[in-house]
């Protein structure tokens, strides 16, 4: 206990220790990789003998997986509370259409629309990074505002009323709905999966310390700005390649559907029910809005008040979200981004956890 | 050699000037005492230094580099380390990712080296069998511990410490100042390391430093070896009273209470506006603080 007996338990021991064991997995994380690769293939799998208006909804979900696990990285990680993320939704469909008019097919542009729209939030975030707080949130709201005005000045973008894009006829209803479908998976996986690599890099390191601690972080040496532009442009595409699927699936893009503040609204509300901070959360507040969603749809106003009701509530009693709570009580961790340390050898004190 | 110098520095907010034309030299591998009242600048002239104040006159100038407009993450990667006189521990992280980040960012280290930095930082402050569990479980000991660790373990050649012994009883601050003794040693394998050391509770400073000043108003009023400094008339000014009342009043509160800070304020100001009509005409700056009114009380 004293710094006296632990000086003394270090001496000895000087520079051999060969026996540091740094791991970065836990007990069957073999098992939930596996449970994971088998639950995506299963989703994979689904509009083979799901039914059309099942597979339809699930599109919906995968897009809002994909834009809440964006809004919790920037939110919850790097206190980015951005309300404009509907920018990049736009730019993302917007870049699809302005491709599909020119004859280049749905899907590709779908690809070009998450790297265009990335390169467009490096500009993007030098303005938005000036301010910070309330500030920030604000500014990025009027530059998604901003970038809507802008499209609907040109007429054949359709304007105000948006347009159809053109050339998803060649599919076919059925295979059109198939291929949107595994579209939205993918963009859905990869935002998670993009999410968990980069906080098991070196950076997700930082990213977790400014998640705890902005201040501790940079007097640590962490380049704090650098980590957040990084985020930044990591969520512009996501939700860049969620936008575009929001285009495919809904066979037009409409300037006021897709610049709406309405997705800010969904992902932040996916990721406070689910659990901020953490890959998991939004993940499983996404499922729940979805599920309330569906089970409130026939009660009309009701459904709103309710959802209202539900948010208050976990704000007050449970800022951690649902998985919050599942984590804590069940010790649960199934994305293994932390470092566990130990002593192996001779040496009798070993860093075991209490 | 001098490893940090401030040049004729001046801070000031509005009409209340936390520094004024401060001049100081630190020397490689020393340990600098800083002792004031409160409001005498102690931790502006921290904040100066690591980077969260930009000076308004003058140069800071570390290992005969100016750093005036760099960040505080610049300067820590260059070698200047502090600790928070509140921690500010990453707390849904693990004790070792605490240090394992500052390992990384702080003093450049990759992989292997970087866990192994982190973990003899741990064992340095006494932390190493709390490795895996959560910062925000610790109590404020062992907070202060890990604000100690990962300021080394971002590899320092100077180290801020802020008002270590706040809020800590007497042996706690033995233990600290043990570590902080072990620290720069050089024993623990890492290079010897200069400390400035900001204290309120001068009883914690005396008998480790080699060299203290005393700041008031924004400016040292005293600078040499400790017993001089604290039997200078100068300093027992702006300390009227309360160098008897500080370790009782530490044993006695014990070291869950981080509120300390605002009594103890009260009772300085007051302090000081006794000195201050006592002694007006010695110490100018203590009347203007006296004429001033007082928040605090």
């Amino acid at each position: 206990m004293t710094a006296v007996a632990t000086t003394g338990a270090v001496s000895p021991r000087n520079g051999a220790r060969s026996g540091l064991v740094v791991s970065r997995s836990y007990q069957g994380a073999t098992w939930v990789g596996a449970g994971g690769v088998a639950g995506v293939a299963l989703l994979a799998a689904l509009p083979l003998f799901a039914s059309q208006g099942f597979v339809t909804n699930l599109v919906n979900l995968l897009i809002l997986v994909a834009i809440a696990t964006m809004w919790n990285a920037l939110a919850g990680y790097v206190g980015l509370v951005s309300v404009g993320q509907q920018l990049y939704i736009g730019t993302g469909a917007y870049i699809v259409l302005v491709l599909a008019q020119n004859g280049v097919g749905a899907f590709a542009g779908l690809g070009l629309a998450i790297v265009g729209s990335a390169l467009l939030a490096i500009p993007a975030s030098w303005l938005v990074f000036r301010l910070s707080g309330a500030y920030f949130a604000i500014a990025t709201w009027v530059l998604s505002q901003v970038a809507m005005l802008f499209v609907e000045r040109f007429t054949s973008l359709g304007g105000g009323t948006g347009a159809p894009v053109p050339g998803l006829d060649v599919f076919g209803p059925g295979k059109l709905l198939e291929y949107t479908y595994w579209a939205a998976l993918g963009v859905a996986v990869l935002s998670v999966i993009s999410v968990y690599l980069l906080l098991r890099s070196r950076l997700g390191l930082v990213l977790t310390a400014v998640r705890d601690n902005e201040v501790g972080a940079r007097s640590v040496g962490a380049h704090v700005l650098a980590a957040k532009r990084v985020v930044y442009v990591l969520a512009a595409a996501g939700c860049a390649g969620a936008g575009a699927v929001i285009a495919i699936s809904t066979l037009d893009v409409e300037p006021n559907n897709v610049f709406s503040v309405q997705w800010t609204a969904y992902m932040l509300f996916a990721v406070l029910i689910g659990g901020i901070g953490t890959i998991e959360g939004p993940v499983i507040g996404a499922v729940a809005f979805f599920v309330l969603q569906q089970v409130l749809a026939q009660y009309n106003a009701w459904y709103l008040i309710v959802l209202g009701c539900v948010a208050m509530a976990m704000a007050i009693w449970a800022r951690r979200g649902v998985w919050g709570l599942l984590a804590t009580r069940l010790r649960l961790e199934l994305f293994p981004v932390g470092y566990r340390v130990r002593l192996e050898e001779r040496s009798t004190k070993k860093a075991g956890g209490t | 050699m001098t490893l940090l110098e401030l040049d004729c520095v001046t801070k000031r907010f509005g009409r209340v000037t936390v520094a004024e034309s401060l001049s100081l030299e630190v020397a490689e591998t020393e340990l600098l005492g800083v002792v004031g009242p409160n409001g005498a600048g102690k931790t502006s002239l921290f904040s100066i230094i690591s980077g969260d104040l930009e000076p308004d006159e003058g140069r800071v100038v570390f290992a005969g580099q100016v750093i005036n407009r760099l960040g505080s993450a610049s300067r820590c990667r260059l070698g200047i380390g502090r600790t928070y006189q509140v921690p500010r521990p990453f707390e849904r992280m693990t004790v070792f990712e605490n240090v394992l980040v500052a390992a990384q960012e702080g003093a450049g280290l990759r992989g292997r080296a970087s866990g192994e930095q982190a973990y003899s930082s741990l064992e340095t402050t006494g932390l190493a069998a709390d490795a895996n569990r959560p910062a925000g479980s610790l109590g404020l000991l062992s907070r202060k511990r890990l604000e100690m660790a990962r300021a080394l373990a971002t590899r320092p050649r100077l180290l801020l410490l802020d008002e270590v012994a706040a809020g800590l009883t007497d042996p706690e601050v033995s233990e600290l100042v043990a570590i902080v003794r072990w620290a720069r040693s050089g024993a623990s394998g890492a290079q010897p390391v200069a400390v400035v050391w900001v204290e309120h509770v001068v009883r914690a400073l005396s008998g480790t430093t080699d060299r203290l000043i005393c700041l008031d108003s924004g400016s040292v009023i005293a600078d040499g070896r400790p017993e001089d400094v604290l039997a200078d008339p100068a300093v027992r000014d702006v300390f009227l009273g309360t160098d008897e009342v500080t370790p009782a009043r530490a044993q006695a509160e014990g070291p869950e209470v981080m509120h300390r800070e605002s009594p103890t304020a009260a009772q300085q100001h007051s302090a000081q506006q006794h000195g201050a009509q006592q002694h007006s005409a010695q110490s100018p700056s203590a009347r203007s603080l006296g004429t001033q009114p007082v928040g605090g009380q």
